[in-house]
């Protein structure tokens, strides 16, 4: 049984004005800075920008600040496409066997499509520090693997036409050999620049 | 316009919203339990130095320095963290310590966005907020109790559902202005695009490309029909029943049952019981949020 509205009222009644207004307050201070934060995923200004980076200490710490937002289905060129990780092993260097597919069925789809994305847009935007750092994780990560322990030699990123009838119409965002230095670290040396969508002559599938 | 965010009202709905979401949140830190490791673990697809660089660690303007997940300094607590997100939203289902088993879930929930922001999912930001209102009132503490509808009314229970039902609107009016800002979603291409990747539940081949645009111009519809309704108490059932629509089109075209799920739980706020301000004639006033 609810009870009646004049009782209710009388209740609020009991709490002082100024709880009222401070709550408001904050609440509309809350849901501004929601706003800001979420109009910023696509378009932002410079004023904005500075204000996000003020309220930093409340929206990060208070896990309201969600940078690349994915508010969005399907928005950009890349979304629409199948980015793949290929590799190559020690023991077939010359094959390119897939290891990472954005078009995997699963329940970790969304989540192989979201590193794929970021991969493909680090590739895009020709930012080769931090696509070092996301592919030297995915190498550690290949080489770990318990059942199937097996040296990388080569890594490629690739962008699948829609139709998958055309491979070789794929896009090369990047392809690199895996160095190994004597210290036990490794590095890469790029094979194909970014951007690059026509193979190169000394890396054709299948030709040593 | 805010007056009757202050009137006590009965718990029924944030109790049933916190069930819901507990549940979803007990699936979401089963799957980490099972899979977390793979992903962010020490040997994982993003490894912490790799999540380091991605936060924009030590560059200015980044804020990675209030990213405050504990995965940063232990990788390998990661069965732990989400092993407490389960047993907390175990918790939370059952009505045990409510407030601090919300909280509790929306810190696990919060350490795994911010060790790997970039690989949030569609519900995650959703959910992780409605924990966080959920920590103002989580409703009655033992829902298999007697006479659940009928606690004590209290002024929290208002204020959490309202906070969950702006955010929805804020969140729905974010997402279709997303959308709008692309060609895709205006041309009807966006859909069959979708259903081309066979994200979504319906299956289609080539031929039936017009029901992909006529999806992809009934979800922004929708959303348009939630908005606009949603502005109106006395239209909730409505924006109820338009929101229910808007699920089932992120079924047909995305498949992220998750994504639903939280929708669908968020939806409870749009109730139509929320006590509206006496007028000095003792009606109430119109219904305005």
């Amino acid at each position: 049984m609810t009870k009646p509205l004049r009782e209710k009222n009388s209740a609020i009644k009991s709490i002082p004005i100024q709880w009222y207004w401070g709550l408001r307050i904050l609440i509309l201070f809350h849901f501004l800075a929601l706003g800001l934060t979420y109009s910023a995923n696509w378009r932002r200004s410079a004023i904005q920008d500075n204000t996000l980076t003020w309220l930093q200490p409340y929206l990060i710490g208070g896990n309201w600040y969600q940078e690349m937002l994915p508010v969005e289905w399907v928005s950009d060129s890349i979304g629409q496409k199948t980015v793949r990780v290929s590799i190559q092993t020690a023991d077939a260097p010359t094959s390119w066997t897939p290891a990472l597919d954005s078009s995997e069925k699963g329940i970790d789809q969304a989540r192989t499509q979201r590193l794929l994305y970021v991969l493909a847009e680090l590739a895009m935007s020709e930012d080769t520090q931090g696509l070092t750092y996301v592919l030297k994780s995915m190498v550690l990560h290949l080489e770990s693997d318990p059942v199937r322990p097996q040296q990388l030699v080569g890594i490629r990123l690739e962008r699948l036409p829609e139709t998958l009838a055309a491979p070789e119409a794929a896009a090369i965002l990047y392809e690199a050999s895996v160095a190994r230095f004597p210290s036990g670290e490794f590095g890469f040396v790029p094979r194909i620049e970014s951007h690059r969508s026509v193979r190169s002559l000394n890396s054709s599938r299948g030709t040593p | 316009m805010m007056a009757n965010w202050f009137i006590p009202a009965s718990p029924k709905t944030i109790s049933l919203i916190r069930i819901i979401c507990g549940l979803i949140a007990a699936i979401h830190f089963l799957l980490l339990l099972s899979n977390g490791a793979t992903w962010l673990g020490p040997q994982g697809w993003l490894n912490m130095e790799s999540g380091r660089f991605l936060i924009g660690e030590s560059v200015p303007g980044t804020g990675s320095f209030y990213r405050w997940s504990i995965l940063f300094w232990y990788p390998e607590a990661i069965f732990w963290v989400a092993g407490a997100g389960l047993l907390a939203s175990l918790a939370a289902i059952a009505g045990l310590g409510s407030r601090v088993s919300t909280f509790i879930v929306w810190l696990c929930l919060g350490s795994f966005h911010h060790r790997a922001p970039l690989l949030t999912l569609l519900h995650e930001p959703l959910l992780v907020a409605m924990f966080a209102y959920l920590t103002i009132d989580p409703g009655r503490n033992h829902w298999s109790r007697p006479g659940f509808s009928s606690g004590t009314d209290r002024i929290t229970s208002t204020l959490a559902t309202r906070l969950i039902f702006c955010h929805l609107w804020i969140w729905i009016a974010f997402s279709l202005a997303s959308m709008l800002a692309t060609p895709i979603w205006w041309n009807g291409e966006a859909g069959w695009l979708l259903l081309k990747q066979g994200r979504g539940w319906l299956h289609l081949t080539e031929g039936w490309e017009w029901l992909g645009q006529l999806l992809t111009h009934l979800t922004i519809a929708l959303q348009m029909a939630v908005l606009c309704c949603m502005l109106r108490t006395d239209w909730s059932r409505l924006s109820r029943w338009m929101l229910y629509l808007f699920v089932i089109c992120v079924l047909l075209l995305l498949g992220d049952w998750l994504y639903a799920s939280v929708l669908l739980a968020a939806s409870l706020s749009l109730t139509s019981n929320h006590p509206l301000p006496e007028t000095q004639h003792g009606t109430s006033t119109s219904a305005n949020i």
